[in-house]
């Protein structure tokens, strides 16, 4: 492991900062990202996140970290269509994105009760079904292992910074917080797309891309800008000012029966009219994110487009969302629309240093 | 009135699945025809002198055994109704339109008398009627066509708005067996086969001009040569050019380029030949490239000063459906052979290149879809509103922003005011807005602007009047408003003249009780800045109705037009309802004048 020192670091990741707080720096048409007061940001604990993102020592084993299910490369998601934990155990579902996560306001594919990142992000390191990181009963030792590395030694004082210098600050709630902190500042909106609908280049994004825009916002045709619409391509979002509404989840006809654990945010609720509601994730860099839907059963987009142009194909299913209807798309309706999908890739991201293995 | 600022926004959704194809040109209201016409040299010019330029579409065929069909106003506006006729002059900003007319069915009782009730109410909604003769089977004019024009020439003699084709499609089949038509000698069979017509027109005391077309083949005029082509005066020339065969500059030149300088020229077709094997293969694949090479040849044409009569008005064509008149569109791509499908059509391409719409962009319409926008009045930008979310407003204070989205107008003193907005969709759909009252008259512009910091422009032309009957669908179907009767002891009663349930909208009788005088008041847009009543010209069912008052109808952008209705028209039944303000024709639109 390369040791790189710390205060060149933080200057190099610096994001315009601004008095007595974080300056997000956003792009064009975002609006400020929901934080909880417990957790402000800050430089630094972003920067803290990102070890603690790529740090091996977070499992069980050594063998995985969080970027094992969320890589930079495939938009942080694993390629996989359900991923697997530290110790071989298979995950039910496929691992969501964490771009433009900052504004889910819903975590997972199917938990409405979970909102926060800080939370969110216990889950993977302490559940036993399955196990993902496995450090369930393993806490304090990995907690030594973070004490012990100067890297750690210098990062965790200042991204919580205590007023009694004897104050422990090396704990799994300031590892999560910092795991959240630096998960909210992977920001996408560099895409063809954002240059050309917010940036003004015409000549960013391809004709047919312009057409598959057409085609993705209009009612009539295919109207997935319904549960895919706004600034993230998600109808699931939440940011400063946008209140405190119930988050949608919807039933894409993926099955006539889903079958457990599969059953969507029924398996928090148990109201059977809940089955198979799973949350609408963002369409950014979706050409990146396959295999689709909440359990990797569609290959390729073009499948996920035949999904939903036959209305899906679980038609007896009783929680079908009505927005899933039979339209009719022509061939060139259909590479229209993959098109404008495609427009969606932010390769920027992909290869943005602020988000990259910092242990390399 | 809640529930009309709701209906605005109903008709109006279904004509919001658009992207509008476009050029740069200057948006520019086509002239409307005002004949009689005469030929100048490679110009046809009005009766005031101005150059006059057709632009318009082909109507289906008149054939008199379909005639009342064809011209029925319900359920779904026939092809030769006056609907359909408006929605061509309105929404598509043409002025002129092509009727085949097959010469074999002349013949009959009251043939010209039915079609002359076609030609008046297009000249009166605004359109110029080219009457094009066919003789199915015949290579050039037989003697049955010029028996044909002597008696249609006589019958459309005192029509200035009419203009003649002679004989649609000459076929070089009626050149002798190893003669070029195309030479010398073969021009000259084609000037002797035409020459009868021409005769036979001014002997019957027509002057209006008269097509005379090419041979019907791929060449069109070419090696016409500097020969005249025509003895008779007030000619203008005819073609029919195909995308698979005319594509390059030399080949228009050749073809009718070198004409278009030395006398008029119209063209009339210029479909996209789907159902030809041969033709259809010589059309890109790339949807973009298509709409690329239409505007391309509309462009050349205008450079030449060529008029035109492009496309058909009928499903696959200009309309997808004669109900929505929603233009067809080359976007969602087409199949050679038999069109599964009636959206694949050259109407967006057309209308994007008629109303200067930049393609894909915001789409700004009046509130019956034509061209000029009343100040103070109703207008409908389709297009890619994008806002946060679908959101509507109430008056009479509209806000200046809704869903993340303003509108900013413009106008030609340079003056930018938002506008108050009734309806904005999330998606690619529709912002409804009040085009404020101050603005200056002119050509101004329409930016959209979002909470993203993206926006999007266009232009428009602000007009004093711009007349409109709201309707309650779609600019067509029965007019909205209520029936008023005073009796003669005073008292007053007041009924709806229209019903609607789930978009089906019916005409309600206005009740015509003897002794009652009889109102209607009607909901309108553009017609506040009138003059005075004068300037309002109103018929029902044909016949001139007075205009007791108009104005504000307390709504933003809405207008009332209260007109007696006078007791002769006692039991007319369901009719049109026609208006012209300061000479600009209404959307025409059904009443019901009970017994």
């Amino acid at each position: 492991m390369r040791l790189v020192p710390i205060a060149l670091l933080i200057a190099g990741t610096l994001v315009a900062g601004e008095s007595g707080g974080y300056h997000w720096n956003l792009p064009r048409g975002f609006p400020i990202p929901r934080v909880p007061a417990g957790n402000p940001m800050s430089e630094v604990k972003a920067r803290l996140g990102r070890y603690l993102f790529y740090d091996q020592r977070l499992s069980v084993n050594g063998k995985q970290s969080c970027a094992t299910c969320h890589r930079q490369e495939l938009a942080f998601t694993d390629g996989r269509a359900t991923s697997v934990g530290a110790t071989g155990e298979m995950h039910p579902r496929s691992a969501m994105s964490l771009v433009n996560v900052a504004y889910s306001a819903a975590l997972t594919w199917s938990d409405p009760a979970l909102r926060s990142l800080e939370e969110q992000a216990l889950v993977p390191m302490f559940s036993e079904h399955p196990v993902e990181l496995g450090l369930r009963g393993h806490a304090d030792a990995v907690l030594a292992a973070l004490r012990a590395d100067p890297i750690y030694r210098e990062l965790f004082p200042l991204a919580f910074p205590e007023p009694h210098a004897s104050h422990n600050v090396f704990t799994i709630a300031n590892v999560a917080r910092a795991l959240a902190t630096f998960e909210r500042t992977i920001v996408s909106a560099r895409s063809p797309y954002d240059r050309f609908h917010t940036g003004g280049e015409e000549d960013a994004i391809s004709e047919s891309a312009k057409r598959g825009e057409t085609v993705f916002f209009s009612d009539p045709v295919a109207a997935c800008f319904r549960c895919h619409g706004g600034f993230n391509f998600s109808d699931a979002v939440a940011f400063e000012g946008s209140g405190a509404g119930a988050v949608k989840f919807h039933n894409t006809a993926l099955y006539e029966v889903y079958a457990g654990p599969n059953r969507g945010i029924f398996e928090h609720t148990r109201k059977p009219s809940d089955a198979g509601k799973f949350k609408a994730p963002s369409l950014r860099n979706i050409a990146l994110t396959a295999p689709y839907m909440h359990d990797g059963s569609i290959a390729t987009l073009e499948e996920v487009l035949d999904h939903y142009a036959a209305g899906g194909r679980g038609h007896g299913n009783p929680n079908k969302d009505p927005l899933i209807r039979k339209v009719e798309l022509t061939p060139q309706n259909r590479v229209d629309l993959i098109a404008f999908l495609r427009s969606l890739t932010d390769a920027a991201l992909l290869r943005d240093p602020r988000f990259s293995n910092p242990w390399n | 009135m809640r529930q009309h600022s709701i209906a605005w926004v109903t008709f109006a959704l279904f004509l919001a699945s658009t992207s509008w194809a476009g050029s740069l040109h200057r948006q520019e209201l086509t002239p409307a025809p005002q004949g009689p016409y005469r030929v100048d040299h490679n110009q046809i010019l009005d009766s005031a002198g101005h150059p006059y330029l057709m632009r318009g579409t082909q109507l289906t065929d008149f054939h008199p055994r379909t005639a009342a069909w064809d011209n029925r106003g319900e359920p779904d506006f026939g092809p030769h109704s006056p609907t359909s006729l408006t929605a061509i002059r309105l929404r598509f900003n043409m002025n002129a339109v092509r009727l085949p007319l097959d010469i074999r069915e002349a013949d009959g009782p009251g043939y010209f008398a039915e079609l002359a009730k076609v030609v008046r109410r297009a000249n009166q909604l605004e359109l110029l009627v080219i009457l094009a003769a066919r003789e199915p089977g015949a290579a050039l004019p037989s003697s049955r066509g010029v028996e044909f024009w002597t008696r249609c020439a006589a019958a459309f003699k005192d029509y200035p708005n009419v203009i003649f084709e002679a004989f649609a499609d000459p076929s070089p089949a009626a050149v002798p067996s190893g003669v070029d038509p195309h030479s010398a000698a073969g021009w000259e069979i084609w000037r002797r086969g035409m020459a009868p017509l021409v005769e036979v027109i001014r002997a019957a005391g027509a002057a209006q001009p008269i097509v005379l077309t090419s041979w019907n083949d791929d060449r069109m005029f070419e090696g016409a040569g500097d020969a005249p082509l025509s003895d008779g005066g007030n000619v203008v020339y005819g073609i029919s050019p195909r995308y698979a065969t005319t594509t390059t500059d030399a080949q228009r030149e050749a073809r009718f380029g070198f004409l278009a300088r030395r006398a008029p020229v119209t063209a009339n077709g210029w479909d996209l030949e789907l159902d030809s094997p041969a033709a259809c293969a010589a059309i890109p694949s790339e949807p973009g490239a298509v709409s690329d090479m239409v505007r391309a040849n509309l462009e050349d044409l205008d450079a030449r000063r060529i008029s035109w009569t492009m496309s058909v008005f009928t499903p696959g064509k200009l309309v997808k459906e004669l109900v929505v008149e929603d233009a067809t569109t080359l976007q969602n791509g087409w199949t050679c052979g038999p069109q599964r499908r009636t959206w694949a059509g050259l109407g967006r391409v057309l209308a994007g290149y008629l109303r200067a719409t930049e393609e894909r962009g915001i789409f700004v319409v009046g509130a019956v879809g034509g061209v000029d926008i009343p100040r103070g009045g109703f207008a409908n930008g389709y297009g890619p509103v994008m806002a946060e979310r679908d959101a509507q407003a109430h008056g009479p204070h509209l806000p200046r922003s809704l869903g993340g989205v303003a509108v900013q107008v413009t106008d030609s003193a340079g003056v930018a005011r938002r506008a108050g907005i009734f309806w904005v969709s999330a998606g690619w759909g529709q912002v409804n807005f009040v085009v404020p009252e101050e603005s200056a008259l002119g050509r101004a512009r329409v930016t959209l602007l979002r909470n993203d910091g993206s926006r999007l422009r266009t232009t428009i032309t602000i007009a004093d009047t711009a007349p409109g009957f709201r309707t309650l669908v779609n600019c067509a179907g029965p007019a909205v408003g209520t029936a008023i009767q005073v009796f003669a002891d005073g008292h007053k009663s007041t009924t709806p003249i229209a019903a609607c349930q789930n978009l089906e909208c019916r005409t309600l009788a206005v009740p015509m009780s003897k002794g009652a005088a009889t109102q209607a008041r009607v909901l309108v847009s553009g017609f506040r800045n009138a003059a005075s009543a004068r300037d309002i010209q109103v018929t029902i069912g044909g016949k001139r109705v007075p205009v007791i008052s108009y104005g504000p109808d307390g709504d933003p952008g809405m207008d009332q037009l209260t007109l007696a209705i006078p007791p002769s028209l006692r039991g007319l039944g369901e009719t049109d309802l026609v208006a012209h303000v300061n000479g600009r024709v209404a959307n025409v639109v059904r009443i019901r004048i009970g017994g």
